[in-house]
């Protein structure tokens, strides 16, 4: 933030949403927009890194130069495997019953020109890919080869609005697409055909509980498989 | 008598003030709490003025007892002695970080080769950055320190969930 380098720790909890806290101004951070929210620096927001979800085959498999967090001496024990079954646990803010999802049902948030669009994981795991519009543009969601990790792309070929389909041959995973019937890999890349060497434009896909979704995005929509879709009142605050 | 009355309506007060300086923010911020924005900035502010004010107030409250102690009873002695008590243990809290009791985010992260990291295949991690500058951040490290910061490819990051 202006040339100073910040650090921080965890403040306090907003909504289910954790605070951060700056060491070095005492400003304090909402972590899911990045915004101050109190104290010296208010107002200002820090850039959005950016990054993904995903399982660590997959990211292996795509990474393997890169470096995994080593675990902290002291901490082991608390690094546990059922920390999802935890964390269901808890208790949903002020959440009413019913609605289509359960509070606490994984989805995937998608964000492009104005227009917020959840993808339920489930719906992803019975059809892949899906294909959409979302704010007037094309786009495709796919889990990748190991049937967890999701991505979502433009799908546009050149400046052709094209669709995906997926290779059912076992073995490898690719997309094949209508206008140049080039293969793709789950970078959104073409490794064969027509269009090899060119790649998809990836939109940012954030991995949420529906009722988090739901909640930060109030106007958004819900997917459902034969793309019915329904505009959701705002939650009451 | 009636300087006596003062003195424990003021020693009292303290004490119960000290309380609110303390409770109200953590109330503030606790988890699974809907809230609304001026209720978070209310919370947050009254966090701030409670690392001075808490201070002074258990100050205060130490002078009333000291003041009160030669001229008061056993029974006003006590409660007298509570308040205070209260005062002084709430100054002790006010302005401390309200959420690091469970949490310990990280400042120097090491990393390991992706063939020494005992990771399952299936375990969600948190991808950021590309080739050998690539890190995971595995969900079920995450869900422990929340955040780690970092410096990736020149970029200072603070990597959180």
């Amino acid at each position: 933030m202006d040339g100073k380098v910040l650090r921080f720790v965890l403040g306090g909890n907003n909504n289910q949403n954790f605070l951060m806290r700056d060491l070095e101004t005492g400003t304090w951070w909402q972590q899911v927009t990045g915004k101050a929210i109190f104290g010296p620096l208010a107002g200002h927001s820090l850039e959005l890194y950016g990054g993904e979800e995903l399982t660590f085959g997959e990211w292996k498999s795509e990474f393997p130069q890169g470096g995994v967090l080593a675990p902290v001496p002291g901490y082991e024990a608390r690094y546990a495997k059922n920390w999802e079954k935890r964390t269901m646990a808890l208790p949903v803010p002020g959440e009413s019953r019913g609605g289509e999802l359960h509070p606490r049902d994984i989805v995937l948030g998608v964000s492009l020109a104005g227009s917020d669009r959840a993808y339920p994981a489930a719906v992803l795991a019975e059809q892949s890919p899906v294909e959409d519009q979302l704010g007037n543009e094309p786009i495709l969601l796919a889990l990748g080869p190991d049937g967890v990790s999701a991505r979502a792309f433009l799908r546009k070929v050149g400046d052709k609005e094209s669709d995906f389909y997926r290779k059912t041959q076992a073995g490898e995973w690719v997309l094949i697409d209508s206008v140049t019937g080039s293969a793709w890999d789950f970078h959104g890349c073409a490794i064969s055909g027509p269009a090899q060497g060119t790649c998809l434009a990836q939109i940012p896909v954030l991995r949420e509980f529906w009722f988090d979704w739901r909640r930060r995005h109030p106007g958004a929509t819900l997917y459902r498989l034969g793309t019915q879709l329904r505009s959701l009142q705002s939650p009451t605050p | 008598m009636k300087r006596n009355r003062v003195l424990m309506y003021v020693v009292c007060l303290l004490g119960a003030g000290n309380l609110a300086l303390v409770a109200i923010p953590y109330e503030v911020v606790r988890p699974s709490r809907v809230l609304s924005r001026s209720g978070l900035l209310f919370g947050l502010a009254i966090w701030r003025s409670a690392s001075v004010l808490a201070p002074l107030f258990a100050l205060a409250a130490a002078l009333c007892l000291v003041a009160l102690w030669n001229r008061a009873g056993i029974g006003g002695r006590a409660v007298a002695t509570v308040a205070a008590c209260v005062a002084v243990a709430a100054a002790a809290l006010a302005g401390k970080n309200l959420a690091q009791r469970d949490f310990d985010p990280l400042f120097s992260p090491r990393y390991l080769p992706p063939a020494q990291a005992k990771v399952d295949p299936d375990d969600l991690v948190l991808a950021v950055g590309r080739g050998s500058q690539a890190r995971a951040y595995p969900i079920r490290m995450m869900v422990i320190h929340h955040i780690v910061n970092d410096v990736i490819a020149g970029v200072p990051v603070a990597v959180t969930y």
